[in-house]
């Protein structure tokens, strides 16, 4: 941990605003973002970005100093993102029910943006293995850190990842099958 | 090759290609790909899949908040401060609080018992004693009942039969 980050935690502690609001300013993209790709939506992950922050203001005089400050915020935002997901897994499925429904083989061919399936491919991973797959693959963290921050085994971490990586590459080929060719 | 070897490794890719095995599977899986096309291959669709999430999660990202989500924030931000001071300066209040109140109740409980206790015996040593007095032939045996605080005497003679001279 850098000693001016240090600092800022310590006058955080103390309750002053401004070292913290310091504190938190490079790590707003990265929160932003994790529960971005965790949850698919901008509001929601604004929301829950300023959640985390307000979180850790609150609770920061319970941090260890010898502890990592931004494995401390992907802590609280992953815990943050699976309840949420947890509360609205059902009316997602539901939702995904209704809008696979709706759309009409013709419509499937114009939806190009690859993005959404991005989406519905992490759709079909359990919160932990979202969160699992999020931290390792796509924020890079290594087994250890997602371990520390999910509070579970390295094992639990391999397993949970072994299933999501299988899981997302069988939902993008059900969606691009042309993508498993040989020529592609 | 193999076939049972196959299906092991194909196993083993989600894996292998964040490089979470041990060494010596890795170099076991490294050794097959090497030998086994098909295997080979569906390695390389993992990779391929993995590599176009992470190109679409990296251009698909959100800049930032903006101003006014960021000013809102930090309303926020102050009024957990505020909250903070409020109750942790009320948790304190309430500790001397609940303190001074203990004091107040045990000394008053304390006061009270020892006043009513010496008021009490006060009252005993005030109440007369029983007399009893034999006569020649007769007992007079006199009593105060507590209850009702009323003086009783009985007369029996020498056979102790109660008398037709009660008191009361």
């Amino acid at each position: 941990m850098k000693f001016q980050e240090k600092i800022l935690i310590e006058n955080a502690k103390k309750g002053d605003v401004q070292s913290f609001e310091k504190l938190i300013l490079p790590y707003r993209k990265k929160m932003l973002n994790f529960a971005y790709r965790f949850l698919g939506n901008r509001e929601d992950a604004k929301d829950v970005a300023q959640e985390v922050f307000l979180k850790a203001f609150k609770y920061i005089k319970s941090f260890n100093t010898k502890k990592n400050f931004i494995n401390w915020l992907y802590q609280i935002n992953s815990n943050l993102c699976i309840n949420i997901l947890r509360k609205r897994e059902k009316e997602l499925a539901k939702k995904r029910e209704i809008s696979q429904n709706q759309k009409d083989p013709h419509s499937q061919y114009f939806l190009s943006e690859f993005k959404e399936k991005l989406f519905q491919c992490l759709a079909s991973l359990s919160p932990k293995e979202r969160a699992v797959f999020i931290l390792r693959d796509l924020e890079e963290k290594s087994i250890k850190e997602t371990a520390n921050i999910l509070k579970c085994s390295k094992s639990s971490i391999k397993f949970n990842l072994f299933s999501a990586r299988k899981k997302l590459k069988n939902e993008l080929l059900k969606f691009y099958p042309q993508f498993g060719e040989k020529n592609e | 090759m193999n076939k049972m070897d196959c299906r092991k490794i194909e196993k083993l890719l989600p894996l292998y290609i964040g490089g979470e095995l041990n060494k010596r599977k890795i170099e076991k899986i490294k050794k097959h790909l090497s030998k086994c096309k098909s295997c080979e291959e569906s390695y390389k669709l993992y990779l391929k899949t993995m590599k176009k999430i992470k190109e679409i999660a990296e251009k698909d990202i959100i800049s930032d908040f903006n101003e006014i989500e960021w000013k809102v924030f930090k309303n926020r931000l102050y009024k957990v401060e505020t909250l903070k001071t409020i109750y942790t300066y009320n948790w304190k209040k309430a500790i001397a609080t609940a303190l001074i109140l203990i004091g107040i109740i045990t000394g008053g409980f304390y006061f009270y018992s020892n006043y009513f206790h010496r008021k009490f015996e006060e009252q005993k040593k005030e109440l007369p004693k029983v007399s009893e007095t034999i006569k020649f032939d007769k007992l007079k045996v006199s009593f105060i009942l507590k209850e009702t605080n009323t003086r009783v005497i009985w007369y029996f003679d020498k056979n102790f039969n109660l008398g037709g001279e009660n008191e009361l």
